[in-house]
């Protein structure tokens, strides 16, 4: 079983260029093992949601944390911050709505699925659109 | 002034769990809320990263002076125990906080624009294929231990100070290339590593900076044109050609270092190295991050010469010789016996020698020597104090004892005494002499009653009147009370 750190609200630069580079909503940040011991600000965030996925294999998901690179050049620079993301805006509303909502208290930011819901997430995997990032 | 945000990251009920994350939570423009966001690394366990990168940091304002931070907590890196430099200088779970790449794709830093400062962690690249490049872009890395196993491993415009560079990997790879700075880093391949890669090398026309950098083992220490590296000096390699100024070239690999073999490997400076005191200081403002150009602190923290410093990222404290200090006051060796190997000497300064504070304490059975000839105690008296119940006993080797040169006095007041039971002088006579109060002998045969005005003398002086009373025939009573 999987579990994924998954931004739910763009972050945000006023300059267009690192404003493209930011994570955004859909995003996947981190992935990790079923029971990784998170820390406090990740279970109480407003900004990421913990989503417990049974079933899926952690490796099968780390194409979603691999940031997209402009081409050419002798370094690597970072155009976006993931490559691929999770159109989760095209989810069920039910499916959705368990997403977004935020519960009380510590843990406020631990969702988890079952696995009807995993699939249906992990099928909103998409690549995102071309690798020119438009400055102005 | 800006204002440093400190988050800690580690796996044990910390803000953050992961390196990402706390990259991700940082505020998108940190210039303008005039901060630095500090991550602060626990060894709760090992950060283990699979099939992606330790940190891409993107999309974030920062400048020279309000940046990203990512370091170890107080008292949790590599560097921070007392007892550090005695280590072995290599990647070590046990000694402090350690990030490890492995699967297959794992990446290390890309930080593109952003400006991020990596401070005293333990680095090793160990996933089996792509690009493990370690950092690259507008960043910074100081004080860290950086150990490849496998893919490549570059720096392409990057700033590494006081860092050491471990490469074992058969691939592509390179240390460093491009424009890349590089200051007092030790970058090497075990000796006994099969013969391949480049350690540092250019990018078309770009060069990298090296100073005061040690560079051995690879199959190409420098690639490209060695006198293209313009901005080089005092770098030391067993290569015949070394870049720049002030160069060491053609070391013996293994007379630099104490152990230079991959399953033993310290990368500490050895005594006699040619890389002692053959660096230099730099201050510099090299490359981008330029605030951080200092190598003035080797890879323990630890001072640098300002004048002379070791090549590479570890500094010979001294110049070979070290010195043992305590604090004024109170001096605790707890836990194991310290032990002073036999033939070593334990010296002290012409002059005054004091110890202070707590007795200390000789050990039955150690034996202290003094060389043949004469042994002398100055100043002040030594004191044989007898202290709490029980006796203390200074004995001689059976055989002679011999006391000689000037006669020793037992002084007034003194107390011989022997045990009960026989006590015997064998050898020659013991003479005791008396000087001190006068003895008393009459200069005829005492009479029955008393007499007035005995003579008395002392033994070998002349006879003077006594004033006392003879009684009887047995001893003399003061005149005031003649009867009693």
């Amino acid at each position: 079983m999987a579990e994924i750190l998954l931004r739910v609200v763009d972050k945000t630069n006023e300059d267009k260029a690192l404003d493209a580079q930011c994570s955004k909503r859909g995003d996947v940040i981190v992935v990790k093992p079923d029971g990784w011991p998170w820390g406090r600000e990740e279970l109480k965030s407003d900004v990421w949601r913990i989503v417990k996925l049974p079933g899926v294999d952690p490796d099968s998901l780390f194409d979603l944390t691999v940031p997209q690179y402009a081409d050419g050049g002798e370094e690597q620079v970072v155009v976006r911050k993931r490559a691929k993301t999770l159109a989760i805006d095209k989810l069920d509303s039910a499916l959705l709505t368990k997403i977004d909502e935020q519960k009380a208290g510590d843990s406020k930011a631990v969702v988890e699925l079952v696995s009807k819901e995993a699939s249906d997430l992990l099928a909103q995997r998409e690549t995102k659109a071309d690798g020119v990032v438009r400055i102005g | 002034m800006p204002t440093t945000t400190v988050k800690s990251i580690g796996s044990s009920g910390r803000d953050y769990s992961t390196i990402q994350a706390w990259e991700d939570a940082c505020p998108s423009n940190i210039v303008t809320s005039d901060e630095i966001w500090k991550g602060e690394c626990h060894d709760d366990s090992e950060f283990v990263v699979s099939n992606t990168e330790i940190l891409t940091a993107s999309g974030i304002t920062t400048d020279d002076t309000r940046f990203l931070w990512l370091t170890t907590a107080a008292g949790k890196g590599f560097a921070d125990d007392a007892g550090a430099a005695s280590w072995n200088l290599r990647y070590d779970t046990s000694v402090g906080v350690a990030v490890r790449t492995t699967g297959n794709y794992s990446g290390g830093f890309h930080c593109g624009s952003v400006r991020v400062l990596i401070e005293g962690l333990q680095i090793k690249f160990a996933s089996s294929w792509g690009n493990s490049s370690m950092f690259s872009g507008s960043n910074c890395m100081r004080r860290c231990l950086i150990d490849s196993e496998k893919g490549n491993t570059s720096t392409n415009n990057g700033r590494l100070i006081n860092c050491l560079i471990v490469d074992l990997s058969t691939g592509f790879h390179h240390a460093a290339r491009a424009d890349a700075v590089l200051i007092a880093c030790t970058i090497v391949r075990p000796s006994d590593a099969s013969s391949a890669g480049t350690a540092v090398t250019n990018s078309y026309s770009l060069y990298p900076s090296l100073k005061s950098c040690a560079v051995f083992g690879f199959a190409t220490n420098f690639g490209g044109t060695i006198a293209s590296y313009v901005s080089s000096n005092n770098n030391a390699s067993n290569s015949s050609s070394v870049p720049g100024t002030s160069a060491q070239a053609s070391l013996t690999y293994t007379d630099q270092f104490e152990n230079t073999t991959n399953s033993t490997r310290d990368w500490r400076v050895k005594a006699g190295s040619s890389l002692i005191s053959n660096g230099s200081r730099h201050q510099g403002t090299e490359g981008t991050f330029s605030a951080l150009g200092t190598n003035d602190l080797d890879i323990l923290g630890r001072s640098r010469s300002t004048t002379t410093p070791t090549i590479g990222c570890w500094e010979v404290v001294g110049g070979g010789a070290f010195t043992l200090t305590a604090d004024a006051g109170s001096f605790t060796l707890t836990g194991q016996n310290a032990t002073l190997t036999r033939d070593k000497v334990l010296t002290a300064d012409a002059g005054a020698f004091t110890l202070a504070g707590q007795n200390a304490t000789l050990t039955w059975g150690r034996i202290l020597t003094a060389d043949a000839g004469s042994f002398a105690l100055t100043g002040q008296d030594a004191t044989l104090t007898h202290a709490g119940a029980g006796s203390f006993t200074l004995v001689a080797d059976a055989g002679s004892f011999t006391l000689t040169g000037q006669s020793a006095t037992l002084l007034k007041t003194r107390i011989l005494t022997a045990d009960a039971g026989s006590f015997t002088l064998s050898g020659q006579s013991a003479t005791l002499t008396w000087s001190g109060e006068p003895i008393v002998s009459t200069p005829r045969e005492p009479q029955p009653g008393y007499d007035w005005g005995a003579w008395v003398r002392k033994l070998g002086g002349p006879e003077t009147p006594y004033d006392a009373y003879q009684f009887t025939n047995r001893k003399f009573k003061d005149k005031g009370n003649p009867y009693e």
